[in-house]
């Protein structure tokens, strides 16, 4: 329990902290009174370019961090494998390339790119479900389908890279993820979208609990297991897309964060749901600042480093053997 | 409990339980035995509506499980699998509680009646002083308990064990069983429970089932139906069975040569 206090207390401290660093810190430079009064009073010139572009930066690598982390724990109860995640299955990459795909052909529809990315998602989720499914989960299984879905949605988001130079770069932003040049429509749609995945995340958390056990026991307690399932990951492909519609594919999140958040917090969903949400965002801020900022003015991407972390964080999953939960 | 005409298959053409017409008492305990892959877990599973019936059908309380809710089942009847998962460090207490789901929404806040079904399934195990221990530190037999525990707060009159015994040594064995027992005694419990062993099977149940390829070959009293003979045609192996005024009835496998598989 005093341990569940502290480590929200840290990661409170630690987001805060990280905020206001990443707001001040860049190309341009402000000092905390100077942004505040800025804000206020709309008269620092400075003040307003980081406004129209730093602050949405801030806010989607928020909002993105923190729903690619609670996505991950939630396609972890349901496929009760710790090694699911949305970039590593193949949920982002759906989505990112029939959300790709519609705008393309349709760019007037550019605030429904979340809704195109959702069905992406979906189709992606339930390509995985049911070509790994053989009477009952299989985690290992369901990670080598969803590593096959993932690779055919990336070569085909990826072809559209020789279909001219317009194509390339809308192609490489909503790839790569390079939270530049967004602006406050982005924030809309992602505050927007993000905000009731994460809501409903925290509804459903108490099933998450539920699902983690076996089915049989989950049946046996009365629940409607494939309903329950469906409801999940459902909310679970709402948050990737939405964090993939407009940050692009950040792959790992989904897994690194759940796992250090289990370690520290528990495995009550409960808690775990919340924690995971301030520490995803924390992770994403924390890797698109410094993305920005190490090299500058040469920017690594955020998905770039997240990939860095993650390859090799899943290597070491992997040699834990820690296939299931608990025993 | 009427069990009438059923047959189960998981795949077409492969057929589990064929044509199976049982009785079991209300307020009694049963005991499934039968040989490996005879078909005793599938009848659980089937009554425990965890898999439906191709053919026939289950009644419980005069009507069929199939007519249930989910939930209204889960109120009627509670189950403790062979093997069962939960993160590690999931406290007693916080697992017995899932036992409440079929009494409450999952969104809607503990109610009185729930504290009180967790404290009594935690006080009918033993396991009050564990209480705030994680499942990761509980030996075989309390692991075993604790899932008892779960089913006990579910408060359903039908109690299901699925070879309760298995993963435990022999002490811990004889102490589930004399659980079970008593509780279903104290509070007039219909317990059904698959055993594999046939000594158990007769020493703590009133009504015995013996299963042998998707059929049921005997059923009736232990007493009664456990023969030299009866266990030969089902199991396929020479015992004796004897009865002794201290132990009551008990079965010893008389050895023989081996002449490759039945």
């Amino acid at each position: 329990m005093k341990k569940t206090i502290w480590s929200f207390a840290a990661v409170l401290v630690l987001l805060l902290a990280t905020v206001i660093w990443s707001v001040l810190r860049g190309s341009l430079q402000v000092t905390l009174p100077e942004l505040i009064t800025g804000l206020w009073t709309g008269t620092n010139e400075n003040v307003a370019i980081i406004r129209d572009l730093r602050l949405p930066r801030v806010i989607i690598a928020l909002f993105c961090g923190a729903a690619l982390a609670v996505s991950g724990v939630l396609l972890q109860s349901v496929m009760r494998s710790p090694l699911a995640d949305a970039g590593v299955i193949g949920i982002s990459s759906g989505a990112g390339f029939i959300s790709l795909t519609m705008v393309t052909i349709f760019p007037a529809m550019f605030f429904w790119m979340p809704l195109f990315a959702f069905l992406g998602g979906a189709a992606a989720c339930l390509l995985v479900f049911s070509l790994s499914w053989k009477s009952g989960l299989q985690p290992l299984r369901l990670i080598l389908v969803g590593i096959a879905v993932n690779a055919t949605f990336t070569g085909l988001g990826q072809s559209f890279n020789y279909r001219g130079s317009y194509a390339i770069t809308m192609v490489n932003m909503a790839t790569t993820s390079i939270f530049n040049l967004k602006t406050w429509q982005d924030v809309q749609i992602i505050v927007l979208y993000g905000t009731i995945g994460l809501v409903l995340a925290l509804l459903i958390s108490p099933w998450c609990n539920v699902l983690v056990l076996q089915d049989k026991t989950a049946r046996n307690l009365g629940m409607n297991v494939s309903r329950v399932r469906i409801l999940v990951s459902a909310v679970a492909v709402l948050l990737a897309a939405t964090a993939t519609a407009i940050g692009g594919l950040i792959a790992f999140v989904g897994l690194l964060v759940p796992h250090i958040a289990r370690q520290l917090v528990g495995s009550d969903h409960k808690v775990l749901i919340p924690f995971t949400a301030l520490a995803g965002a924390l992770l994403i801020l924390l890797a698109d600042t410094l993305g920005r900022t190490v090299l500058a003015p040469v920017e690594i991407p955020a998905s770039i480093i997240m990939t860095v972390i993650g390859g090799p964080f899943l290597i070491f999953l992997l040699r834990k053997g820690e296939m299931n939960h608990g025993d | 409990m009427e069990i009438k005409d059923l047959s189960f298959s998981y795949r077409r053409g492969k057929s589990l339980l064929t044509g199976l017409n049982l009785d079991i008492p209300m307020g009694r305990t049963t005991a499934i035995i039968g040989p490996n892959g005879s078909g005793k877990s599938t009848l659980l599973g089937v009554l425990a509506a965890n898999y439906k019936p191709d053919a026939g059908s289950v009644i419980l309380d005069g009507r069929t499980l199939a007519e249930y809710r989910p939930r209204e089942i889960a109120r009627k009847l509670a189950v403790v699998h062979q093997q069962n998962t939960a993160p590690d460090d999931l406290t007693v207490e916080k697992l017995a509680a899932f036992g409440r789901l079929p009494h409450r929404s999952l969104l809607s806040p503990e109610r009185e009646a729930d504290r009180e079904a967790v404290e009594w399934a935690l006080s009918c195990t033993d396991l009050q002083d564990k209480r705030k221990k994680p499942l990761a530190e509980l030996s075989g037999g309390e692991r075993q308990r604790v899932w008892l525990a779960l089913a006990l707060a579910q408060r359903t009159p039908v109690l299901f064990l699925d070879e309760p015994t298995t993963y435990l040594d022999i002490y811990y064995q004889y102490e589930m069983l004399e659980l079970i027992r008593r509780l279903g005694k104290e509070h007039g419990l219909t317990v059904v429970m698959v055993l594999h062993d046939m000594n158990q099977a007769v020493h703590y149940s009133d009504h015995l089932i013996a299963m042998k390829a998707g059929q049921a070959v005997l059923q009736g009293a232990p007493e009664e139906v456990i023969t030299a003979e009866s266990v030969k045609a089902v199991y396929g192996v020479d015992v004796v069975v004897k009865n002794d005024p201290d132990t009551g009835m008990y079965i010893v496998p008389v050895r023989r040569e081996y002449k490759g598989p039945h």
